[in-house]
């Protein structure tokens, strides 16, 4: 178990720059997420951390070590690729037991910790296989062994569920993370897909051209996300983004909203930050889950319902406000159909509202 | 099924299929006559040339095989096909292994550089060699035949093994690094034995001209001990006749390993060794 930090770190493929000041710190134990879209620079920051790309500028350390100048086999890291990278040559215990070889552990000893972790991961009866006989999950399995098998400071996952169907990539998902719970080694894991980066991270760095957008708790990222793009990346369906102007309203500041069929006046809770708006056009940033079906004599907005997805425990229903499309997520309910009026109300303690030119969050 | 049947024998397959047959005959027809012969006098080849022998008779091998010097020539041929295809094997998978996956400046310059040796024929090449060999004091010797086959089968061979090796996946050599593999180590536990058989085709594409080789040897060897096969047999050639039977029964005996070499290494072809590297 290792801490991690990461130092202003920049790295640049000849002119390119594909991570610009990188700075991170997870202690010991922690579940650190890389998560964004293709191209982010996600990899290459991990490839960074394992020693096989070098950086450009800035310090990586592990533990007490900063290990810049400290090769891939000596930074007590083990690493779990996307494509397994399985030793095709060597069935599944030499590929688990190659790495104490290299280090030199007596054969005895070998082979008890590749009977330990074998047993751990359940695939006793898989050792004498080459990885070619094995399926997509099995050979995922192997590839966890053998970075497991050397009880590593430090673990890293470069996209490892990717190449896994649905179904597999769930069950897979709850094995790493209870793996994690058990063994507490601290890990870095990059992924593309968001679910995953909020179900297995105690932690998660949001990443969008080689620049961390957020580094915070899931709940962090979820309630407080620091710009539009951290706001629209997690969270499916997607956070609705609704063009509103701050008005004045009484003491404080509201936001009006206005459909073909109703219009609403919500009051925002005081925010000094807010004030600098006033009679400006934000963006309003309301969850589909924090638009509220409320009844017709309650404060609402009605709107016209365009079109019903049912996902079976939740119904989304699409319709428009001030131009936007919007989505809410109802309880399943009769009568909604296209065509129908729904009353909404949003949950005025969530809304967010960012600046329409940065991109950033305004107030709390 | 009957429709199935039908797409099969398409006119264009027919024409495929015949061309295959023709190839086929074209292919074994030689070689079936020079076998039937090794079992012919040399009057019956020169009277009916195709027919079948009045008796199997093992004389020409009897004679072949106890020509003196048989042996000799058998055995220096053997040392040095398998001296360069050692020499070819090995220096090709290193360099083709450093040309294919390490970026460092004259990569390119030095890869087209080796590259060039395929567009040169050795015959052109003779006057120079012999001199050269001359100096280095390997001329009539075994050990400068060698030198010179495997030089040229280098070119050829880090050519194929270039190619092979720069399209094996990265994330094999990162994980062995990680798990603190030296690049020697690499090389030879992770990255080798997935091009074994591309390192067949090498040695199979090399080792056949080498071994068929007739006119280096004629030209560096001189002393009846380290002639080679194709040249021994050669004493076949009389001034005034050709011992036919002789020199039929010898090609059939010098194909062999050759043969024996291909059976060999064509279960390589087959095993399909990288499958599972990578997600499959």
């Amino acid at each position: 178990m290792q801490s991690l930090k990461v130092v202003n770190v920049a790295k640049s493929f000849g002119a390119t720059q594909v991570l610009k000041d990188i700075n991170l710190q997870v202690a010991p134990g922690e579940f650190l997420i890389l998560v964004g879209p293709s191209g982010c620079g996600k990899s290459t920051l991990l490839n960074c951390l394992a020693g096989l790309e070098d950086v450009s500028g800035g310090e990586i350390w592990i533990g007490e070590r900063m290990v810049n100048a400290v090769s891939p086999k000596d930074r007590d890291i083990a690493m779990v690729f996307q494509s397994y990278a399985l030793y095709p040559n060597m069935d599944v215990r030499g590929n688990i037991a190659f790495g104490m070889e290299m280090r030199r552990v007596p054969k005895a000893a070998r082979d008890a910790r590749v009977a330990e972790v074998a047993r751990m991961l359940q695939m006793e009866d898989l050792l004498d296989r080459k990885p070619a006989q094995l399926s997509g999950g099995q050979r995922q399995r192997v590839a966890m062994g053998r970075a497991l098998a050397r009880s590593p400071g430090l673990f890293l996952f470069d996209e490892p569920l990717s190449n896994l169907d649905a179904k597999l990539r769930v069950e897979m998902r709850a094995e790493i993370k209870l793996l994690h719970q058990r063994t507490k080694i601290t890990s870095v894991y990059v992924t593309h897909d968001q679910i995953e980066a909020m179900t297995l991270g105690s932690r998660i760095a949001i990443m969008k051209d080689g620049v961390i957008q957020q580094f915070g708790t899931p709940e962090d990222l979820y309630q407080r996300p620091a710009n539009l793009f951290v706001a629209a990346f997690i969270g499916s369906p997607s956070m609705n983004f609704i063009p509103v102007v701050l008005r004045r309203d009484g003491a404080g500041l509201g936001v009006e909203l206005r459909t073909d069929v109703g219009t609403l006046v919500v009051s925002l809770p005081a925010h000094a930050g807010y004030a600098a708006y006033a009679d400006q056009t934000v963006t309003l940033g309301v969850r589909p889950e924090s638009l509220l079906r409320v009844a017709v004599e309650q404060p609402n907005l009605a709107c016209r319902v365009d079109l019903v997805e049912p996902t079976g425990p939740d119904t989304m229903l699409l319709t428009h406000i001030n131009g936007a499309k919007v989505v809410a997520r109802v309880a399943p309910a009769a009568g909604l159909v296209p065509g129908a009026e729904l009353h909404l109300a949003p949950d005025a303690g969530k809304l967010l509202l960012f600046d329409r030119q940065t991109g950033s969050r305004i107030g709390p | 099924m009957s429709r199935r049947a039908a797409s099969v024998y398409t006119p264009f397959s027919v024409f495929l299929l015949a061309l295959l047959v023709l190839n086929t005959v074209g292919v074994v027809v030689p070689l079936a006559v020079a076998l039937v012969s090794s079992f012919k006098s040399t009057a019956e080849i020169m009277n009916a040339p195709f027919g079948l022998p009045e008796s199997w008779s093992l004389a020409n091998f009897a004679q072949v095989l106890g020509e003196g010097n048989f042996g000799i020539y058998f055995r220096n041929s053997v040392l040095v096909t398998a001296g360069a295809e050692v020499l070819i094997l090995s220096l090709s998978a290193m360099a083709g292994y450093a040309l294919g996956r390490y970026p460092f400046r004259f990569n390119g310059a030095l890869y087209t550089l080796i590259l060039m040796g395929l567009m040169i024929p050795a015959k052109l090449l003779l006057v120079p060699l012999f001199l050269q060999l001359k100096q280095m004091g390997l001329l009539d010797s075994l050990w400068g035949l060698i030198l010179v086959y495997a030089a040229g089968g280098i070119p050829a061979g880090v050519f194929i093994m270039t190619g092979f090796f720069r399209a094996l996946p990265k994330a094999l050599e990162s994980a062995a690094r990680i798990d603190g593999a030296s690049e020697w180590t690499i090389f030879h536990r992770i990255m080798l034995p997935l091009v074994r058989p591309q390192l067949a085709i090498v040695a199979i594409y090399t080792a056949i001209p080498i071994w068929n080789d007739f006119l280096l040897p004629i030209v560096f060897i001189s002393s009846p001990e380290l002639k080679t096969l194709p040249q021994g047999l050669s004493v076949f050639f009389g001034e005034h006749a050709v011992n036919m039977g002789a020199l039929f029964a010898g090609l059939t005996v010098s194909a062999l390993p050759l043969i024996a070499l291909y059976l060999v290494l064509s279960e390589q072809f087959i095993k399909g060794l990288t499958a599972g590297a990578v997600k499959g």
